[in-house]
């Protein structure tokens, strides 16, 4: 009955196969795009220009299967893309621009695959999801793969379900994609949202590189890795309410955001108990600016295990816990205003640990014998004094453990095909 | 040949009639549109920097070409090229009357600069990237950018003193307005050493005497005390927004002695006490703030530590049937433990601070009265080294109401008139003395010496501009301290 009722409307003013100016596409494709069509399409849209339309350049209704392949859609009166209603859709390599609200505004969708497009100067947000109550009985499926997401109005990836606990999850993938330059955070995550975000690269984001809060009761769960975070103008990581997996928050190159590293709770406000983070094996470097950023920062009343990770150069402490028991096998190192190598070591220590009377077990002040900082290369040398230093533990990310506190593994998204 | 120079004529007169800025806004509109097709490419490839190639081509003083190409280059990892076009773009930037007058021009600016110190960064060039990076935090002093690589540069430097922020600035105190709006970062504590000294005078009328015997020793005369005030304290951070403090003071006090009444005794001594002082415990909640204000509230509880002194004077006099010297307990105390709420606000507007605080003292009225105080400073640094400070302050005392004891020797013949009769010799008066409040105003100018890392040296001097009429009136007040930071 459901498929029976479910309709496909496609509202372009105009569908043609041509257009009178070059478009912007990749110039290699690193995949064929028919890969990405796991099971058929029973809709495929495919090499279309549609522009300059009232309202979406297209709106998807439904779960019959559909395919937008290599359109190319902006100045669209609304989003490029409405996709909504337990719609089932790929959309692939597809240019989305310059739309007046956003790029792909997806609400109570079932499941949809955004690969390889390029989504860039929207009004508002370049991937928005939206789950409300009148999809109680399905969780939503978003996979967001190696697209380019820039320069649009808000946020490059937003999702906002329902604070509603009964509603089920929006599974947010978003792997290998590059989220930069857009007007606020790079990836905010609400509500009952599990997100799983690797190997991207989030840069010159307005705000957080990717944040993560909740208005009610149902938390965000995260799994957040091998990624690189940088130059946001926000925290890299600001987690104002979050739950980690398996994966936890590691293995991530987080250097040069405007505040903090890694920050947990809102700022000075520590009445906030839906923090349940664990942060391992980051290199978090040079965060900060004006009085603020520390390294990693918990303002949070919640549980926040924080080891083997590097934490270096950030303009305020090293680490700022309300919990100084929870951090051990870091190394921390020039953070704030002293070094080292500073007489004191009680001013050294104050300075690493904002505070907390000792360093955590396991840890280090010391320089970290980065490669190349100057050029954001933040690979241990071979002498560095983080190698074999670290606590071993077992992830899923290592295949046996590791020795060397920091990135264990680092990500090379243009080795990944960006 | 006078047709052809007839021709270049005609040809000069269109050149100089037409209006270039429309020519030069002309291609630069189509300019334009050749910068979004880099834009939305926006991925540092060859073909990007065609685009804004082409757009300078167009128009060339297209600052936000130069700066695309600068960027597409330093990611390409070409620093030359790189430094090359964000020059170009720095030096549009200034020449340009078209692109000033854009909305947004400043950013454009400021990025050419960060990405000019961005290359040198890279290429290990520590002092013109730190240099470039100032030039930009002169112009747009909020720029979390160039503030962010500038304290990475510094620490790369071992210039560790230089990494101090604004924020750092603004926990400057005024000399005598002494709580700022701004607290202390968690685990930071301040220490401090503090020196005053000043004469203060108060006239003794009559009417200030409950009992009139011990009103006519006593007065109408005045009193005289010079004030020396040690001050210990320690401030520290509790957590981001609590700063707690604790300050103990120190007295050593010339106390006047002036006993007499019409040549019986001639007491006119000075002898001086010294001891501890009532301990101040500061609790201090930071309201609000942001990168330039920040609003706390705070109280000041005062506890009663201040011991009660005996003044010995040289000078003896006949009672209770012997010679003894002149005694008065001196308190250096105020008795009981008062609260002292009160409001500051710390406010940044480069390069000046302006502080405020107000407070109102509340007291049983015995020894001391109710004080309302209200501070205002404003702290200009000279350079890196030096604050000048210019202070002033208000101050409402209330009356004070003490009781008093005092001895007196009736020197007449014993047992003197009908039962009960009074017999001479000494007598015990337990009497109460009224010391008048009023308004005072001062001003206070003062410097700030940064002697080493956190450490600063304060000289200041407090006039008064107003003093009260009655009571206590202070004379100039002379301020020496030593305060010490440690983050």
């Amino acid at each position: 009955m459901a498929n029976k009722l479910s309709y496909l409307f496609i509202i372009p003013l105009l569908v043609c196969a041509c257009t009178n100016r070059s478009l912007p596409l990749p110039e290699q494709r690193t995949t064929d795009l028919r890969s990405y069509l796991e099971t058929p399409a029973a809709i495929i849209m495919e090499n279309n220009t549609i522009y300059q339309n009232g309202r979406a350049g297209l709106r998807v209704r439904g779960s019959t299967p559909v395919a937008v392949i290599d359109c190319n859609f902006y100045n669209n009166g609304r989003t490029g893309l409405n996709l909504e209603h337990r719609a089932n859709v790929r959309v692939i390599n597809n240019a989305i621009h310059h739309n007046e609200y956003g790029g792909i505004s997806l609400n109570d969708i079932q499941k949809i695959k955004i690969v390889e497009n390029r989504i860039h100067q929207n009004g508002k947000s370049g991937i928005r999801i939206r789950k409300s109550t009148h999809t109680l009985d399905i969780s939503s499926t978003v996979v967001v793969n190696k697209n380019a997401i820039f320069l649009n109005g808000t946020g490059g990836i937003q999702t906002i379900p329902t604070a509603l606990p009964a509603v089920l999850p929006i599974e947010l993938t978003v792997t290998n994609n590059i989220i930069n330059g857009n007007g606020r955070g790079g990836i905010r995550v609400a509500n009952n949202t599990r997100l799983t975000a690797a190997h991207n690269r989030i840069f010159d984001n307005g705000s957080a590189g990717i944040a993560s809060y909740a208005s009610a009761g149902s938390t965000p769960f995260l799994n957040l890795y091998q990624n690189r975070i940088y130059f946001n103008k926000g925290a890299g990581i600001h987690v104002d309410s979050g739950v980690t997996g398996e994966f936890g928050i590691s293995n991530n190159w987080i250097y040069n955001n405007h505040l903090a590293g890694i920050s947990c709770g809102l700022w000075e406000d520590t009445g906030d108990d839906l923090v349940d983070l664990v942060i391992l094996h980051n290199t978090i470097v040079s965060n900060g600016s004006n009085e603020r950023g520390a390294g990693i920062r918990n303002d949070s009343d919640g549980d926040v295990i924080i080891f083997n990770n590097i934490i270096a150069y950030n303009y305020t402490s090293g680490i700022l816990n309300n919990n100084c028991r929870d951090a051990s096998y870091n190394l921390l190192f020039a953070n704030w205003a002293t070094s080292s190598f500073d007489k004191t070591i009680l001013q050294t220590e104050r300075a690493q640990y904002s505070g907390c009377s000792n360093r955590g077990k396991g840890d280090l002040i010391i320089n970290p014998l980065f490669k190349d900082p100057d050029n954001y290369n933040f690979s241990l040398a071979k002498d560095s004094p983080a190698r074999g230093a670290a606590k071993p533990v077992s992830s899923p990310l290592f295949s046996s453990f590791f020795h060397d506190m920091g990135v264990v593994t680092p990500a090379n998204p243009d080795r990944e095909g960006q | 040949m006078k047709a052809v120079i007839k021709r270049l004529m005609l040809l000069v007169t269109i050149a100089i009639l037409i209006p270039w800025n429309f020519v030069f806004a002309s291609t630069c509109d189509s300019a334009w549109l050749w910068y979004q097709e880099g834009l939305a490419l926006y991925d540092n490839s060859n073909r990007e920097a065609d685009y804004y190639r082409k757009a300078i081509d167009m128009c060339p003083e297209f600052v936000e070409a130069y700066n695309g190409l600068g960027r597409v280059y330093l990611n390409q990892g070409k620093y030359d090229l790189s430094l090359q076009f964000f020059n170009q773009a720095r030096i549009q930037a200034l020449s340009s009357d078209l692109f000033s007058s854009r909305p947004g021009s400043r950013d454009q600016f400021i990025e050419s600069i960060i990405g000019l110190g961005e290359v040198y960064r890279i290429q290990g060039q520590y002092s013109l990237a730190a240099a470039e990076f100032k030039r930009a935090l002169e112009i747009v002093p909020d720029s979390s950018s160039a503030q962010n690589h500038l304290q990475y540069i510094y620490k790369r430097q071992h210039k560790y003193d230089s990494v101090l922020s604004p924020h750092h600035k603004m926990l400057t105190n005024g000399i005598f307005a002494r709580i700022p709006g701004t607290v202390l970062a968690r685990g930071w504590m301040a220490f401090s050493l503090l020196y005053r000294n000043w004469e203060q005078t108060s006239r003794i009328t009559t009417d200030m005497f409950d009992d009139e015997r011990v009103a006519l020793i006593a007065g109408p005369s005045k009193r005289e005390a010079h004030i020396q005030v040690y001050a210990l304290g320690m401030r520290y951070g509790l957590s981001n927004n609590l700063t707690i403090g604790l300050t103990a003071l120190y007295f050593v006090r010339d106390v006047d002695f002036r006993l007499g009444y019409k040549d019986i005794w001639n007491v006119n001594a000075k002898p001086s006490v010294n001891g501890l002082g009532d301990m101040m415990l500061l609790t201090k909640y930071h309201l609000w703030g942001n990168k330039k204000n920040h609003l706390s509230i705070y109280n000041l509880l005062t506890i009663p530590t201040g011991e009660q002194k005996t003044a010995v004077a040289d000078q003896y006099i006949w009672t209770f049937g012997k010679f003894e010297k002149v005694k008065r307990k001196i308190p250096l105390g105020s008795g009981s433990y008062d609260f002292t709420p009160g409001i500051a606000l710390t406010t940044y507007y480069d390069p000046v601070i302006f502080q405020s605080n107000m407070q109102y003292r509340i007291t049983d009225g015995k020894r001391v009265g109710d004080e309302f105080a209200a501070n205002f400073a404003v702290i200009y640094p000279l350079n890196n080294a030096v604050n000048v400070t210019m202070e002033t302050g208000y101050r409402w005392h209330d009356d004070t109401e003490r009781k008093q004891t005092t001895y007196i020797s009736l020197q007449r013949p014993d047992y003197v008139g009908n039962p009960p009769s009074i017999p001479a010799g000494p007598e015990k008066i337990d009497t109460s003395f009224t010391s008048k409040g009023g308004h005072s105003l001062f001003i206070a100018p003062g410097f700030q010496f940064t002697l080493a890392r956190g450490l600063k040296l304060e000289l200041g001097m407090k006039i008064p501009v107003v003093k009260q009429d009655e009571g206590w009136r202070e004379d100039f007040v002379f301020h020496a301290g030593l305060v010490k930071m440690i983050f």
